[in-house]
């Protein structure tokens, strides 16, 4: 145990060191949907799979970026708490007990802008800089 | 009887073989899939592939210096640890595949196939899950088929090691249902207040257990009620369910749990109860409680837990008591995104009237004898 404990802060420091602080990530959707806001509770169920739904009812269905992404790992982390890791054994548990599948990969900031512009059922979340007029931003994280 | 080592691996060369074969079969389904997803992109939303093939999978070696019984996790396994064996990985080693199908939108299907260490001493694979779902509306969902009971708080995905943080779930809880699936049909429910999420399913259904002597002890009419209500990082779990069962007078057993999760990020816990009510042959009602604690934290990559658990007999039955407490330190290592290390010391404490929950105890041995076991476990999914 003592002998993993440095290796363990070592890995810790190099995660830190990879989310650069200054990469906002914004949740967004189309703006023919007619959602107001979104807390980050409600992104968090959606994109956990444990609500498919708006909170006006309307079907959702969440995006994800590729797993190379550093805005995927900053969304979940702000939005849940979770790594990387504990996401993937969240998707571990919900795969395998027939709960759901995790959000399809759906590329990087500027495709995921560009389904999500066109498509009032879905959700997504993309880098603070890539925002224009096409979506509409449901909540901002730091 | 001294099992030869060959077996064991064997067992492991099958799961490595099988990891490998389902990884290029996954692969080659991907590709395959990839231009689907790229047509549907363009034209509306990007959907789930048709058909999904995953795995999971448990690579285990553990050890006692006890050498009066078995240790084992539950009574379906014919030989454990300890008298018969000083390493084994027969406890907790396991491969599971799963086919996952998106029929249409709200139809889907699921067929999962595990070998694991059963009653007859082999790795024989079974159909642990085989049902269809159709979503009505996203919150109400009807299952027909061989469906997971999720009896206790991790019961459902106590066999994908990945998904949990412990090398295995307390034996003291988890040994107390043989019946972990029920053939027939479920209903769940979810409703939304504001940040909770409630979901409720109704089961019915009915199974047969095969036990280690080759009896086949049949369960008809389960019927269960299983609640969760989830707040942040919050789970709270509660269960009920009774059935009809052959080998008791009367034929009826009856299961209560309840459970409480917390797991914010960094620090987690959860603590569960349960209550098992079963009647024995001479149709004495025999109730048994028994709980577990587990805390830990969470540094970068490593995850060190503490597990206490408890089991006890509410009644005195004429023959020799199943009691015991255990204390157990392990750590979680996610060595990669799909593959985890465990390493976990159990102090077994089984009452000073008591075996525990030891196995094919050889006649003579002192009760209340305590002792540790260690394991190792490599869960991965793919």
């Amino acid at each position: 145990m003592r002998t993993f404990y440095p290796a363990s802060l070592a890995l810790t420091c190099l995660m830190l060191c990879a989310f650069p602080a200054q990469a906002e990530v914004v949740v967004i959707v189309s703006t023919k949907n007619s959602t107001k806001s979104l807390s980050i509770e409600q992104v968090a169920d959606i994109f956990l799979g444990k609500n498919a739904s708006f909170p006006k009812g309307t079907r959702a269905t969440p995006l994800d970026q590729n797993e190379t992404s550093a805005a995927r790992d900053k969304f979940y982390l702000q939005v849940s708490g979770k790594t990387s890791s504990q996401m993937k054994a969240h998707w571990a548990k919900m795969l395998f007990t027939g709960r759901g599948q995790p959000p399809v990969e759906s590329g990087d900031s500027s495709e995921i802008k560009r389904l999500v512009a066109n498509n009032p059922e879905l959700v997504g979340y993309i880098d603070k800089k890539d925002i224009d007029d096409s979506v509409k931003p449901m909540l901002f994280l730091p | 009887m001294q099992m030869p080592n060959s077996r064991r691996y064997n067992s492991i060369q099958i799961a490595l073989c099988a990891l490998l074969c389902a990884n290029a079969l996954h692969a080659k389904a991907a590709q395959g899939d990839t231009p689907d997803l790229m047509n549907n992109s363009s034209i509306s939303i990007p959907t789930q592939p048709m058909f999904a093939l995953n795995g999971f999978g448990t690579i285990e070696e553990a050890h006692t210096s006890e050498n009066y019984g078995d240790y084992v996790f539950d009574n379906l396994q014919p030989k454990g640890i300890g008298r018969n064996r000083s390493w084994s990985g027969d406890i907790d080693s396991r491969i599971g595949l799963q086919l996952t199908s998106h029929l249409t939108s709200t139809l889907s299907g699921v067929l999962q196939v595990i070998s694991e260490y059963r009653w007859n001493n082999t790795y024989t694979p079974f159909v642990s899950w085989a049902n269809l779902q159709y979503a009505v509306t996203p919150d109400f969902s009807v299952r027909i088929g061989r469906i997971a009971m999720p009896s206790f708080m991790a019961s459902d995905s106590r066999k994908i090691g990945f998904s949990n943080i412990t090398a295995r779930p307390p034996v003291e809880v988890y040994s107390l249902l043989a019946l972990k699936t029920s053939d027939g049909v479920d209903t769940t429910y979810r409703m939304h207040f504001n940040d909770t999420t409630d979901s409720t399913t109704l089961l019915y259904g009915k199974s047969t257990v095969t036990n280690t002597s080759g009896v086949n002890i049949h369960s008809t009419d389960i019927r269960g009620i299983f609640n969760s209500l989830e707040f942040g990082a919050t789970t709270l779990h509660a269960a009920y369910q009774e059935r009809n069962v052959d080998n008791q007078h009367p034929a009826l057993g009856k299961f209560f749990s309840a459970g409480i999760n917390y797991d914010p990020g960094t620090w987690f816990a959860s603590a569960e109860w349960v209550k098992v009510i079963n009647f024995n042959g001479k149709g004495l009602k025999v109730p048994r409680v028994a709980w577990d604690i587990n805390a830990g934290r969470r540094f970068g990559d490593f995850a060190p837990y503490v597990t206490i658990a408890a089991l006890q007999p509410n009644v005195n039955t004429g023959s020799t008591p199943i009691a015991q407490r255990s204390y157990a330190v392990g750590v979680r290592w996610d060595l990669m995104r799909n593959i985890d290390v465990k390493a976990q010391l159990d102090h077994v404490q089984p009452r000073s009237d008591s075996y525990g929950t030891l196995l094919n105890v050889k006649k003579g041995s002192p009760t209340g004898s305590q002792f540790n076991v260690v394991s190792v476990v490599v869960d991965f999914i793919f």
